[in-house]
C-alpha cells in the first residue's frame, strides 16, 4: 500500500487505475503523467522503483488536486453565492443552475446541487470568528430579503 | 448442452449447487475419463499445506467459493485444456523432423522436434494457438509439407548469402500454417548448427508490457528487461555455438568494459546479469554475429506486424511511440529492413492474424497482399522500413497432407467418434483444408 499525497494507492492495483483515486485525476490525466514518467500501461504500483515515486510526487504536487481543488471549486461557489447571483442562489437552493426544467427531472441536482455550500456552512459555523450572516435556510434568506 | 439436461431432469429441485448439478448432468461417456488436470490438481492440494506468511491487504481478498472448481479447468490457465472440449490423448512416436528427413519423401508425415532441438525451443514459449495443439498430443510434432520442403530449399540456399539479400515474411490466411513453418524453420536451423534468434512473440515487445526508459538528448527508449531476457534466451538456445566466436575489439558495455578475445557466451552473460548493460550487449553481439562467416545466423520473428505500426507506448508527449523509437524493436528492424547484415544468414519472419487490433495495413499493402486506395496516407515514417521484404505465402493443407495428420491424430485417438474415411472428407472438407480449423474439427467435434 503505497501512501501518496493523502491518499492509499493499493500495490497490486495498476498505476493508471490508481492515479484517478486522487481526486483530480481522471482517466485522460492519468495517461499523461504516465507518458511524462515513462511508465508503462501495464505497471503495477508494487513495481514502481523509489525515484519513479518521488518523481511521481513531484509530479502530482505540482498539479491542483485534492484539497487545493476542491477549496478552489468551493470557493466558486461561495463568490457567486456572495454576489447574490442567480447561480449562487440555486446552488443554494439545490436546485439547478444551468436552467434546465424543473418541472419534472431535477433529481441529480436536488441530491447534488446545495453541497458545497454545506460543507462551507459546517466550516464557518465550527470558526469563533463568522463573517458572513448565517442564514436558517435558503427560502427564508430568499424570502427575507429586500428585493426593493 | 448443460442446460437440456437440468430442465429436463428432476436435478433442478435438488439442494446440489450448480457447479454440482452441472457436472452430474455430464453425459456418461464422458465423466469417467481421469483427467491430467485432476492429477495435477490433486497434487497441487498436497502443496497448499504450508501457510501465506504476507498479511493479505483488505481490498484484495478473494473470495473462496466452497464448492470450487476441482476437476474443472473453466476459464483459468490458457494452457490447461477443458476436458469437456479435449480427449485425452495418447502419446504417439513419430519420427524426428531433421534436415534428411523434410524432404519430398516425407511429405504427409507427422514428425516431432528432435532431442536436442526441443531444449532450445523451451526457452521460449510456442506460439500460443499452436501451444493448444502441442498440448493436447505430446510430444510436440509438426507434419512435413509441400511448402515446408520447399521453404527450407530456400533457406539452405540462403546459408551462404547475406541476410539483406533473404528477408522473407511468410503470409497467409488466418491458421493456415505460417507459425507452424516459421518453427520448422527454426527447428531446421537449430539441427543444422546456425545461431539461431526466436522470437514467438513480437507483439509483446510493443504492447507496453515492460518498463521502458528514455535515453537522454534522444527520442529513443530502452527497455532494459525485455532486453536482458532476450539475451538470456539466445545464450541458453547458443550455448555451445556461441562458445566458439569471440569478440573481435574491446566494447563498452553499459557500466562494463568488455575486451577483446572474450567469447560471445560470456559477453551474454555480462547482459543477463546486468539488465541495464543488455541493450548495449545486444547490439554488440548482432554486430559480431553479423561479421563473422563461419556459422549463418537465423533471426526468426513471429507476429512481426507488430513491427510495422505504432506500439501501446507513450512519449513524454502522450504520442504512441513507432518501434524505431525503441532501441531494441530498431535494432531489429534495422535486419528486417536490410539497413544492417549478417554476412551470412536470413531474417524469416510470420505474421499474425490473431489480433485484428495487431494487423499492419503498412506491411500488408507493402507485400502486396492487400490493395487499398492511392489516396489512403499509409504512415511515411513506417512505409520505408518494409522495402525490399519478399513474401511467401503460405497454403491451406492438401488432401495427402491432411490425411497424414489425420491419421496422426488417429494414433493419438483424439476423436469421439470413430476415426474413418468418410469423417476423414467430413472435416477436411468443412475446414477448407485451414490447418487450425481442421484441428478444431478433429479435436473438438465442431
Amino acid at each position: 500500500m503505497l501512501h501518496l499525497l493523502g491518499v492509499n494507492l493499493p500495490d497490486q492495483k495498476l498505476v493508471q487505475y490508481a492515479l484517478p483515486l486522487f481526486y483530480g485525476i481522471g482517466q485522460k490525466t492519468a495517461l499523461k503523467v504516465l507518458a511524462t514518467l515513462s511508465i508503462h500501461k501495464t505497471c503495477k504500483i508494487a513495481d514502481l522503483s523509489e525515484p519513479q515515486v518521488n518523481q511521481l510526487s513531484t509530479l502530482l504536487s505540482d498539479m491542483k488536486i485534492e484539497s487545493d481543488l476542491r477549496k478552489q471549486i468551493r470557493a466558486n461557489i461561495m463568490h457567486h453565492r456572495s454576489i447574490g447571483s442567480y447561480v449562487g442562489r440555486r446552488h443554494a437552493m439545490g436546485l439547478p443552475v444551468r436552467g434546465q426544467n424543473t418541472r419534472n427531472n431535477a433529481k441529480t441536482a436536488r441530491r447534488l446541487n446545495g453541497r458545497w455550500l454545506k460543507a462551507e456552512k459546517r466550516e464557518y459555523s465550527s470558526s469563533t470568528r463568522s463573517i458572513i450572516p448565517s442564514t436558517d435556510s435558503p427560502f427564508e434568506s430568499f424570502f427575507n430579503r429586500k428585493w426593493f | 448442452m448443460a442446460h437440456r439436461f437440468l430442465a429436463s431432469t428432476p436435478l433442478l429441485r435438488t439442494s446440489l449447487s450448480l457447479t454440482a448439478r452441472a457436472r452430474a448432468a455430464v453425459p456418461a461417456q464422458y465423466a469417467n475419463y481421469v483427467t491430467a488436470s485432476a492429477v495435477v490438481m490433486a497434487g497441487g492440494k498436497a502443496k497448499k499445506a504450508a501457510p501465506k506468511v504476507k498479511a493479505q491487504s483488505n481490498s484484495f481478498r478473494k473470495k473462496k467459493a466452497a464448492d470450487d472448481d476441482k476437476g474443472e479447468s473453466g476459464s483459468g490457465g490458457a494452457t490447461r485444456l477443458n476436458e469437456k472440449y479435449y480427449k485425452p490423448s495418447i502419446p504417439v512416436k513419430v519420427e524426428e523432423f531433421l534436415p534428411s528427413t523434410a524432404t519430398k519423401e516425407h511429405v504427409g508425415q507427422v514428425l516431432g522436434f528432435p532431442s536436442t532441438v526441443v531444449p532450445a525451443l523451451a526457452q521460449t514459449a510456442y506460439p500460443t494457438l499452436l501451444n493448444e495443439q502441442f498440448e493436447l498430443i505430446k510430444p510436440a510434432a509438426l507434419v512435413v509439407r509441400d511448402s515446408t520442403v520447399s521453404f527450407l530449399e530456400k533457406v539452405d540456399e540462403a546459408m551462404k548469402t547475406p541476410s539483406a539479400q533473404s528477408r522473407i515474411v511468410l503470409t497467409g490466411e488466418a491458421g493456415s500454417g505460417k507459425s507452424a513453418l516459421l518453427l520448422q524453420t527454426v527447428s531446421h536451423c537449430l539441427s543444422a548448427g546456425w545461431i539461431v534468434i526466436y522470437v514467438p512473440k513480437a507483439t509483446s515487445w510493443m504492447n507496453s508490457s515492460f518498463a521502458y526508459n528514455k535515453v537522454a538528448n534522444t527520442t529513443s527508449f530502452v527497455q532494459p528487461l525485455l532486453a536482458s531476457n532476450l539475451v538470456g534466451q539466445i545464450q541458453n538456445v547458443n550455448k555451445s555455438i556461441l562458445d566458439k566466436i569471440t569478440t573481435s575489439e574491446t566494447a563498452t558495455v553499459g557500466r562494463h568494459e568488455v575486451e577483446k578475445g572474450t567469447k560471445l557466451s560470456a559477453l551474454l552473460e555480462v547482459g543477463v546479469k546486468d539488465q541495464f548493460a543488455a541493450q548495449d550487449v545486444m547490439e554488440v553481439f548482432m554486430k559480431e554475429i553479423g561479421a563473422q562467416k563461419d556459422i549463418p545466423t537465423l533471426v526468426a520473428v513471429d507476429e512481426v506486424n507488430s513491427f510495422f505500426r505504432p506500439t501501446q507506448y507513450l512519449s513524454q508527449d502522450g504520442k504512441e511511440l513507432d518501434p524505431e523509437h525503441l532501441k531494441l524493436s530498431k535494432l531489429f528492424l534495422n535486419y528486417i529492413s536490410g539497413k544492417s547484415t549478417f554476412k551470412h544468414g536470413a531474417i524469416v519472419a510470420a505474421t499474425s492474424d490473431t489480433l485484428l487490433a495487431n494487423k499492419s495495413e503498412v506491411l500488408d499493402v507493402a507485400l502486396g497482399v492487400k490493395e487499398v486506395s492511392p489516396y489512403k496516407r499509409l504512415s511515411q515514417t513506417i512505409l520505408p522500413w518494409t522495402q525490399g521484404l519478399t513474401s511467401v505465402e503460405v497454403p491451406n493443407y492438401t488432401r495427402e497432407e491432411a490425411k497424414g495428420v489425420f491419421d496422426y491424430y488417429k494414433k493419438a485417438n483424439i476423436f469421439f467418434d470413430a476415426a474413418s474415411e468418410p469423417l476423414f472428407l467430413n472435416k477436411f472438407i468443412t475446414s477448407n483444408g485451414n490447418p487450425r480449423k481442421f484441428f478444431t474439427a478433429c479435436a473438438k467435434g465442431i
